[in-house]
């Protein structure tokens, strides 16, 4: 089994409860967009591109693979595998979204990622290129079907929709205790944040210092619009309650299901070739939630059923 | 009932008692319609005209206050249904259509956009004593309010006097069941920590219990007593956050251009074209947005039912009361009731269009009452939720009639809206176990 790794910071800007799901720019709850940025999306994303909104101070978004084994060795450096993978994208197509919808879809914290379509893709030539792709589905015997249409079909009970949608969702019951992991070691080792609480207060006065320089600026439409943006960002940043959010984590391990029309794998990067009639399982953390970047942190292991061609790959 | 207690004849039977706490859940209902309505009117982009980013960032601070005091009145709404069912009564959740008066009938209660006045009313509401300390602030001059009237506190102050009188009175003041009661830890999910979200509601079993009740309702209103107001804008009582927005609005209105609301319209209404019109209304003309009002004022009786069950809960389980509370409080307030609302403040009012937009009236059109058989309950709420669903289908086929610009802004939300309706009907079929007609 080839086992990949990977791990970053993605950002998320999505309106927290009490606040609506649909609310644009956060009111009510701990997120908020600030004064010129776009409102929000709610799309999680895992590469740093132009539709990231980036706060200065804040982390590089930037999921990638971290490294990879085969049952558990390590593939060494000059392996050709290792060299594809190592430092590959991990992306979440589609425009991904965290869908609870306030209670309807899901509770708090039990979300599931819906579409979760995940790719790994390595920049050759100057042009990325996917090298896997998967897509799990609700019902893998119908890939047009949505959360919502299992959900409104009345044929089916409680107990059966649990599952179908259970399955996607966070670990651990439907409370907060069972399903959040907070003080998680787990998060302070793979983000670095061992003082949680000095992060935030070193972001603050970060922001405050920018703040008093961009006062000592002469006055313009933009640089008033910055101010209160920073204004914002420092009145919305509290330390001493946001660390907690920073070391939590919730945990997804479910089994990637598309069927191999919807599944790529690029043979002649790997080197090898993989089942695709049976599901990828994946498991991941996703947490260390920064709430004035927007941003969080994942990591996870996605393995894949793996036949290398030729000589064993492993040194 | 509403000017039952402006006399203070002093509260001497349970009765009396009961009608004092009928007045104190009109008036909590009604501040909080009031309230969502002016945040609902705030704008929340420069490009809805005449505010700016740096302004937008105030706003977005005044509209969060408004809605936390929403939220804390919807708490004393329901602490008040504590008392009510503490003592032998019945929670209490109707309350007159707007525009309407309290306070003796001196107070005009009016849906109203956010404005100098509006939050200058709203300090009225909350503020302590008639005779205290700010008699000649300005914010008097803007809301025009009546020479005298009783203040909330004076209210809850009655009522206190009412319980301590009544014990002394009578051995067994106490009747109602605490079982029937809500407390904010029992709320699900996620949200059960006491505090979250500034919400506290706890028991009443006695004496102690009410007192700490009517106490935490006027501290959390217009503070804790005190010498003089604090001058802290973070305090976190209603009369103190206003007074704040007041004096910012006040100094942000000296730009001339600034316009925080969007032209909404007084006590918007949905009536017949040969109806009278009330005093103080203003017919909503428009098709669709009248269709929009009609889909939110449903879907607001729908929650109300949905409430009086709550609070009134005798033969449900403890999984049926968590299945409406899953449904009366996350999702129905927050992904129904606030998008419609804010959504109706975007809409024409007339047709043809003058500029001026709706807004929610909070409007019921019979008698909120307890549906009284469980089953039979939850088989009519159920419908209405399948109609809620439906309706919401027929608005979303009305948005054509309006510009391209306002369909851009409001249709996502409401197909949004449409697709959790449907999946909330199945929702409350599934958790209150109902079954498919053979």
């Amino acid at each position: 089994m080839l086992n990949i790794h990977f791990g970053g910071w993605f950002q998320c800007r999505l309106a927290t409860e009490p606040d609506p799901t649909d609310e644009p720019r956060g009111v009510s709850g701990f997120t908020f967009a600030v004064a010129g940025e776009p409102d929000f999306d709610r799309i999680i994303r895992l590469q740093d591109a132009p539709s990231v909104v980036k706060r200065s101070h804040t982390p590089t978004v930037g999921v990638t693979v971290k490294g990879i084994d085969i049952d558990g060795q390590p593939v060494p450096e000059q392996n050709p595998l290792y060299q594809v993978l190592v430092g590959a994208q991990v992306e979440l197509l589609d425009d991904a979204k965290f869908i609870g919808q306030n209670y309807i879809l899901a509770l708090a914290r039990k979300e599931p990622i819906d579409p979760f379509h995940l790719q790994i893709s390595k920049k050759i030539d100057s042009q990325y290129k996917a090298i896997v792709r998967r897509k799990d589905l609700w019902d893998p015997s119908n890939s047009k079907i949505d959360i919502y249409q299992i959900l409104k079909d009345r044929t089916k009970n409680l107990e059966d929709v649990e599952a179908i949608v259970g399955r996607r969702q966070p670990i651990g019951k439907d409370t907060a205790r069972d399903v959040l992991q907070r003080q998680s070691p787990e998060v302070a080792e793979a983000t670095g944040i061992l003082d949680a609480c000095g992060y935030l207060q070193q972001r603050l006065e970060q922001l405050q210092r920018e703040l008093k320089e961009l006062e000592a600026l002469p006055d313009s439409p933009n640089n008033a619009i910055q101010i209160a943006a920073l204004q914002t960002r420092i009145r919305k940043l509290i330390p001493e309650t946001a660390y907690q959010l920073l070391l939590v984590k919730v945990n997804y391990q479910f089994d990637i299901n598309g069927p191999t029309n919807v599944t790529h794998l690029d043979k002649e990067l790997l080197h090898g070739e993989t089942s695709v009639d049976v599901p990828w399982p994946i498991k991941f953390w996703m947490g260390a939630w920064d709430s004035d970047a927007l941003c969080g942190y994942m990591k996870g292991t996605v393995s894949i059923p793996f036949k290398p061609f030729g000589p064993k790959l492993i040194a | 009932m509403t000017n039952s207690m402006a006399e203070d004849h002093g509260i001497k039977t349970r009765e009396d008692l009961i009608d004092a706490l009928y007045e104190a859940a009109e008036l909590e209902h009604s501040l909080c319609c009031l309230y969502l309505f002016a945040a609902f009117s705030l704008k929340r982009d420069p490009e809805e005209g005449n505010v700016t980013w740096v302004q937008i960032e105030k706003m977005r601070e005044w509209e969060s206050s408004i809605f936390l005091v929403a939220r804390q009145e919807m708490a004393h709404l329901g602490y008040v249904c504590n008392l009510l069912t503490a003592i032998g009564g019945a929670p209490h959740l109707r309350r007159p259509n707007f525009p309407t008066k309290y306070f003796g009938g001196k107070f005009p209660f009016d849906l109203e956009a956010f404005s100098l006045k509006t939050i200058a009313k709203f300090i009225c509401y909350e503020r302590p004593h008639k005779d205290s300390f700010e008699q000649n602030h300005e914010y008097l001059r803007f809301a025009n309010v009546p020479p005298a009237y009783d203040t909330i506190g004076e209210l809850y102050t009655k009522i206190q006097k009412g319980f301590e009188t009544l014990v002394q009175k009578k051995e067994s003041l106490f009747i109602g069941p605490d079982s029937a009661q809500i407390e904010s830890q029992d709320f699900p999910g996620f949200y059960n920590r006491p505090g979250m979200y500034q919400i506290e509601i706890y028991k009443v079993f006695d004496l102690d219990s009410a007192r700490r009740a009517i106490k935490q309702i006027i501290e959390e209103g217009e503070g804790p007593k005190r010498e003089k107001p604090s001058e802290e804008c973070e305090e976190s009582y209603h009369y103190q956050r206003f007074l704040c927005i007041f004096e910012e609005l006040k100094d942000m209105e000296q730009d001339s251009q600034f316009q925080p609301a969007r032209p909404v319209v007084d006590n918007p209404v949905v009536l017949p074209d040969d109806a009278g019109l009330p005093d103080g209304s203003t017919r909503i003309t428009h098709p669709a947005t009248k269709a929009t009002l009609d889909l939110f004022n449903a879907a607001y009786e729908i929650m109300m039912l949905l409430l009086i069950r709550i609070f009134s809960h005798i033969d449900e389980t403890e999984s049926d009361v968590l299945a409406l509370q899953k449904i009366a409080f996350f999702p129905m307030m927050t992904m129904v009731i606030r998008p419609l609302g804010e959504v109706l403040t975007q809409m024409p009012a007339f047709e043809p269009d003058t500029g001026h937009t709706a807004g929610p009236n909070f409007e019921v059109a019979r008698d909120l009452t307890l549906l009284p058989h469980k089953q039979t309950a939850w088989i009519y709420l159920h419908e209405r939720f399948q109609e809620l669903a439906k309706d919401c289908n027929g608005v979303n086929h009305q948005l054509n009639t309006l510009s391209e610009d306002l369909q851009e802004r409001i249709r996502p939300r409401l197909c949004q809206l449409q697709k959790n309706l449907d999946v909330l009907a199945v929702n409350f079929f599934r958790q209150l176990n109902l079954q498919e007609k053979s």
